[in-house]
């Protein structure tokens, strides 16, 4: 390498050194107890939480600027762990903040960001995540679980426990899959995609997106299905024993059981369709102003 | 695509303007560099023929020149000194752009659910004004996806003010309203805002 490329190496190492110069990497450890609650707050960068079998919080804080406070305050049941900017400011900021937490499987977890996606694993305690920008994903249990973001992903994976599940997004795709139990969801305009087995609950809604479940109901399961101008599309696995009742100002009802809409008013386009499939018991309610709704049991 | 107008209006009094108003127009180099130049151009003249393009060097100068240039923006935005005036300026007009969803004549939302939502939207608008342009894009689309089902839900209760179900949805539409708001004005308030 002739002294020209030397220089040329150089300003290229000094170039991608400079930023790292700033970075902080910050180990935090706290012994808490088995259900302890663990709060992270951080603006813009990352949050991933996975369990381990201790008693201990072990946070490992990567902050891209110097300007960053990492507040870390821990008692035996509730440890707070904070990302703070001096300034408040975030956005045309780039700097990020990653932290890496552990903690005890049947922690509690409350998570909140602004711009920062949230990703958690193995958690079995109730976990409340909510994000502004940021994607969401987590698996369930058997406690509630609250998964949310304006504009971000919500992914909520079940693993066969009974748990009560809830999604809130307004531009983002909620996906909820092997789920048993409960499912509430709200979106504006994002889609709703979920999977639910053995429920009891389902009560969905949206404004413009499409909702789209797939269930397996118990003989006493009550749904609620809700949406503006989006579509509906409600598929039941067979035996199907459920009472339905169906309302869309505009928008058209098709089934794959049989019976036909009717209009609802001679002065106005609305059409409805009420019937009991097998020998009923599951209590189904959808509505729409303009969505088309589809339901079906295969 | 709508642009979010930021920044202000008179120039003279941003601070970072000022500034940059103060900076000399053109620097002249430590010495004269030309003679070394023409020189270095007369020898090369000379020299034996060389590779016409060498992609490695080129790339590694276009990584230079593209990082040089990332480093010197990360540099301006890093320094407070130059970061906070652009950020505060961007904050009134970003925020002043949210228009709240209307509810028309038929919705039959009270004033004083008007009167509640319209001061959550002050908070709102301050939070609103900080977050990525990207967020606040995704954020107005979907206010105006709300404004669109408001305006549909009403036209629908004209013709069918007694249905129910269109009030629901009508409520609906005022509680994700009223969601949005709250999420970004509690987001980054970890425990205190659920306690």
């Amino acid at each position: 390498m002739n002294i020209r490329n030397s220089w040329l190496a150089a300003a290229i190492l000094a170039v991608i050194a400079a930023p790292a110069a700033a970075q902080q990497t910050i180990t935090k450890r706290a012994n808490v107890s088995a259900d302890a609650t663990i709060e992270v707050s951080n603006v813009q960068g990352s949050v991933r939480v996975s369990a381990w079998d201790k008693n201990e919080v072990e946070l490992v804080a990567v902050l891209e600027s110097d300007k960053d406070k990492l507040e870390f305050e821990a008692t035996a049941r509730i440890v707070r762990i904070e990302v703070d900017r001096p300034d408040g400011k975030y956005g045309r900021n780039r700097e990020e903040a990653h932290l890496t937490v552990k903690v005890p499987r049947g922690a509690r977890l409350i998570v909140d960001t602004v711009s920062a996606d949230i990703a958690v694993a193995e958690v079995r305690g109730e976990q409340d995540l909510e994000s502004v920008s940021g994607a969401v994903g987590t698996q369930a249990y058997d406690a509630p679980v609250k998964a949310a973001s304006v504009s971000g992903d919500v992914t909520v994976t079940g693993t066969g426990g009974k748990a009560a599940v809830k999604t809130e997004n307004v531009s983002g795709t909620a996906t909820v899959t092997g789920v048993r139990g409960s499912l509430e969801g709200e979106v504006v305009s994002g889609e709703i995609h979920a999977t639910i087995a053995a429920a009891d609950n389902i009560d969905v809604s949206s404004v413009s997106g499409n909702i789209t479940v797939d269930a397996e109901l118990t003989s006493t399961a009550s749904v609620d299905m809700e949406s503006v101008s989006g579509a509906i599309t409600l598929k039941i696995k067979p035996p199907v024993n459920a009472d339905f009742d169906i309302e869309s100002f505009s928008g058209d009802i098709d089934n794959c059981f049989g019976p036909k809409a009717r209009d609802t008013s001679k002065f106005t386009p609305g059409s409805e369709l009420s019937f009991t499939q097998g020998s009923g018991g599951a209590r189904i309610e959808l509505q729409t102003l303009s969505g088309e709704i589809n339901i079906c049991d295969r | 695509m709508s642009t979010l107008p930021f920044g202000p209006r008179n120039p003279p009094e941003d601070p970072l303007l000022a500034k940059a108003a103060e900076l000399p127009k053109d620097v002249a180099p430590p010495r004269d560099l030309w003679p070394a130049i023409a020189a270095r151009i007369a020898k090369a003249g000379d020299a034996p023929a060389k590779p016409a393009f060498r992609w490695p060097l080129a790339l590694a100068a276009a990584f230079l020149v593209a990082s040089v240039s990332a480093l010197m923006t990360w540099s301006l935005v890093r320094d407070p000194q130059q970061a906070e005036p652009a950020v505060i300026a961007e904050a009134p007009t970003a925020g002043a752009d949210i228009v709240p969803v209307r509810y028309g004549p038929n919705s039959g939302v009270s004033a004083a659910e008007l009167a509640a939502r319209d001061a959550l939207l002050g908070e709102f608008k301050s939070a609103f004004a900080t977050l990525r342009p990207e967020t606040r894009e995704a954020i107005q689309k979907n206010l105006a996806v709300m404004q669109a089902a408001a305006d549909e839900i009403d036209a629908a209760l004209a013709k069918d003010p007694a249905s129910g179900m269109l009030q629901g949805m009508l409520a609906g539409t005022y509680k994700q309203e009223l969601n949005l708001y709250s999420t970004v004005v509690t987001a980054g308030d970890g425990l205190t805002r659920r306690t």
